[in-house]
């Protein structure tokens, strides 16, 4: 193979290219080009780059945020790295129907880029009852009868996180959670069987669920990234009130982002769920899309 | 029964989400002509068939007993616990086992419904009757119900019987015209379960309907033609033919029309004002034998009464009928311990009626 060698680029796979190819500082040009198309295409917004968007660790991540950075959505968390290995976050919209607050510790282990393990915890503290009673009002949705007489109930989550590096731009996460949910007053509250909030709320029915999953994501090119995970929840519910014996769901989701500019990203999504209700095994999709401003 | 306008903005937004894709996200909708649903009880009794073919017609309100349900505008409750629903349901069981029909025909029984615990109430019935075969056609189905907290609802008519049932069928009555398509894709879905039973060398066809209670638009009569039209077609067969169930219009001559002292609802739920409807049965009268006939009923009203909104208040009119092509004997509407031998009034807000059909 005269005038050409084996070689790597900049993201780790190898090439072979002819000899003055490997001379051409190509991730500056690929970086020059990809900068002229975003601003053909936005006019004076922005410019992203690989080099002015630093990938940022996914919620699903066994890395934190770095200190004073953060990002919010629409949809997605608000999330902030406080300190070193240390993540807060919430969900701004979902916090007015929702009260909760979640910190990621990470514990121990290398970065997952580096093809290391990394473990950390989430723990997420919320208030159900502020949600259910939103609900159980007339007009308001129709998902509870208005004279539920709704407990007061406070959810712990805690979740326990793993992850590595798969290559120099995907990344593997797998974690496994329990959530409690201990009721403080009595009350009667029927059964939220309606799809995805169905898992996320059972706790409060049955006082503790869990659940397990995956996610891998990672670079598709340039500026586009993917997220995808599985998760099943099991729930045993309380069944004195109902003839039902608890059930599970399923969940897959399907991220594609665009990192516009180095401060906003747009994505759309996908939500699919399998679960057992009490009237038999459902399935549902859900489509949606979400705008995300970093800091 | 029916669904608040409450909610259902929301819910549009619900089904733009959830499996938008999909024509029938919430399997609410029904094809104008379907198989129905067979049960078979736990254990089978022993039937050898003697003498005439007793049969009862009972709406079971969901085993909902005298509880004071918000459709009703007596009370507020939605959903019933899975020891409310048993217990109420232990009443209707008594009842049917102390009348030992050998054919029943259910309204509004509910077979995976929140409201009703998710309890299968058809099967739990027949299990604790004697009676072995069921079929079943759904009124109002839906995965998800977006008002009041109704949630998951399946609901509708049955035929219970001793005897093995076949030819079974779901035909979808006419629906509603005075819904937006919102309403009505959530809304109930009436229709005419019919089977076939056969007793000895007799063969049997069995026509059980529950016709619209709130309908503004003529839909109610235009069930009851549709009624009267499938009883005749079975009858010009040759076949025997009952048929029955809770028409929700009441008998010509009736001396009260409207103003009911239970019914105390108003706009959407408001159903028991029945004039200008007198004479929508009279089809039905002057072409079948009734359980009660229209001679006996306009003698003195009172005692086939079948329906009261509340435990308070007697029974007051008269909604549900046995017809039959053949000649019934011994028509009872059970109304109490004097007729009937229990009283049913805390049973349900319908009393059942039973009569006895002569076979050759």
């Amino acid at each position: 193979m005269n005038g050409a060698r084996c070689t790597t680029t900049g993201d780790g796979l190898p090439r072979l290219a002819p000899r003055f190819l490997v001379l051409v500082p190509w991730s500056r040009v690929l970086v020059a080009l990809f900068s002229l198309g975003i601003r053909l295409g936005m006019g004076e917004t922005a410019i992203a780059s690989p080099e002015n968007i630093a990938p940022r660790p996914s919620p699903d991540s066994a890395r934190t945020l770095a200190p004073d950075t953060g990002e919010v959505g629409l949809i997605s968390p608000l999330r902030y790295g406080a300190y070193e290995g240390i993540e807060l976050s919430t969900r701004v919209f979902g916090a007015l129907l929702l009260p909760q607050a979640s910190a990621k510790f990470h514990l121990f282990g290398g970065d997952p880029r580096a093809q290391r393990w990394s473990f950390a915890s989430r723990n997420t503290l919320s208030y159900p009852t502020w949600f259910f009673e939103r609900i159980a009002k007339e007009g308001a949705g129709g998902l509870l009868p208005a004279n539920t007489d709704v407990p007061l109930i406070v959810s712990l989550r805690s979740e326990l996180m793993t992850g590595r590096g798969m290559g120099a731009s995907h990344e593997l996460s797998l974690s496994i959670a329990a959530e409690l949910a201990p009721r403080f007053t009595d009350g009667r509250l029927p059964l939220l069987d309606f799809p995805l909030l169905y898992p996320r709320f059972a706790a409060s029915h049955s006082t503790a669920t869990a659940d397990i999953g995956g996610a891998v994501f990672g670079s598709v090119w340039g500026p586009i990234r993917y997220h995808t995970d599985l998760r099943y929840y099991y729930l045993p519910l309380d069944t004195a009130d109902i003839a039902f014996d608890g059930g599970y769901a399923i969940e897959q989701s399907t991220t594609l982002t665009w990192d516009i500019n180095s401060t906003w990203s747009t994505s759309v999504s996908y939500l699919w769920t399998h679960a057992l209700y009490p009237i038999g095994t459902r399935t549902h999709s859900l489509p949606y899309a979400d705008v995300i401003y970093r800091f | 029964m029916g669904i608040h306008r409450n909610g259902l903005k929301w819910s549009l937004a619900v089904l733009s989400l959830l499996g938008a894709s999909a024509c029938d996200p919430f399997h609410t909708e029904f094809e104008s002509i379907e198989d129905a649903r067979y049960y078979t009880a736990a254990q089978l009794t022993a039937a050898a068939p003697t003498g005439p073919l007793r049969v009862m017609t009972y709406n079971v309100k969901f085993g909902g007993g005298r509880i004071d349900f918000f459709f009703d505008c007596h009370g507020d409750r939605v959903l019933m616990t899975e020891s409310e629903t048993l217990r109420n349901l232990q009443g209707i069981a008594e009842k049917i086992r102390a009348a030992s029909p050998a054919v029943v025909f259910l309204q509004e029984v509910d077979v995976l419904s929140k409201r009703a615990a998710y309890l299968d109430q058809l099967q739990w019935l027949l299990d604790h009757s004697e009676l072995n075969y069921a079929v079943y056609a759904s009124q109002w189905r839906s995965d998800y119900v977006p008002s009041d907290g109704l949630g998951p609802v399946d609901s509708g008519n049955a035929i219970l019987s001793l005897y093995p049932l076949s030819d079974v069928v779901r035909l979808a009555l006419p629906l509603r015209g005075d819904q937006d398509a919102l309403t009505q894709y959530f809304y109930l879905k009436r229709n005419i379960l019919k089977a076939r039973v056969r007793v000895g060398d007799s063969s049997v066809v069995l026509l059980n309907t529950h016709t619209s209670a709130y309908s503004q638009d003529g839909t109610k009569h235009t069930q009851l033609q549709r009624f009267e039209s499938e009883m005749t077609s079975a009858s010009d067969e040759g076949s025997w033919v009952i048929g029955g169930g809770d028409l929700n219009a009441i008998p010509p001559g009736s001396v009260d029309t409207h103003n009911f002292a239970d019914a105390v609802c108003e706009g959407d739920y408001e159903a028991s004002d029945y004039r200008g409807e007198e004479d929508w049965l009279a089809p039905l009268y002057e072409r079948f034998a009734s359980a009660i006939p229209l001679d006996d009923y306009q003698a003195d009203n009172g005692p086939y009464f079948s329906h009261s909104t509340s435990s308070q208040i007697r029974w007051n009119r008269k909604l549900d009928y046995l017809f039959t092509n053949g000649q019934f004997l011994q028509g009872l509407v059970h109304q109490d311990s004097a007729s009937g031998g229990q009283d049913t009034m805390p049973l349900s807000d319908h009393a059942p009626i039973s009569a006895e059909l002569v076979l050759p």
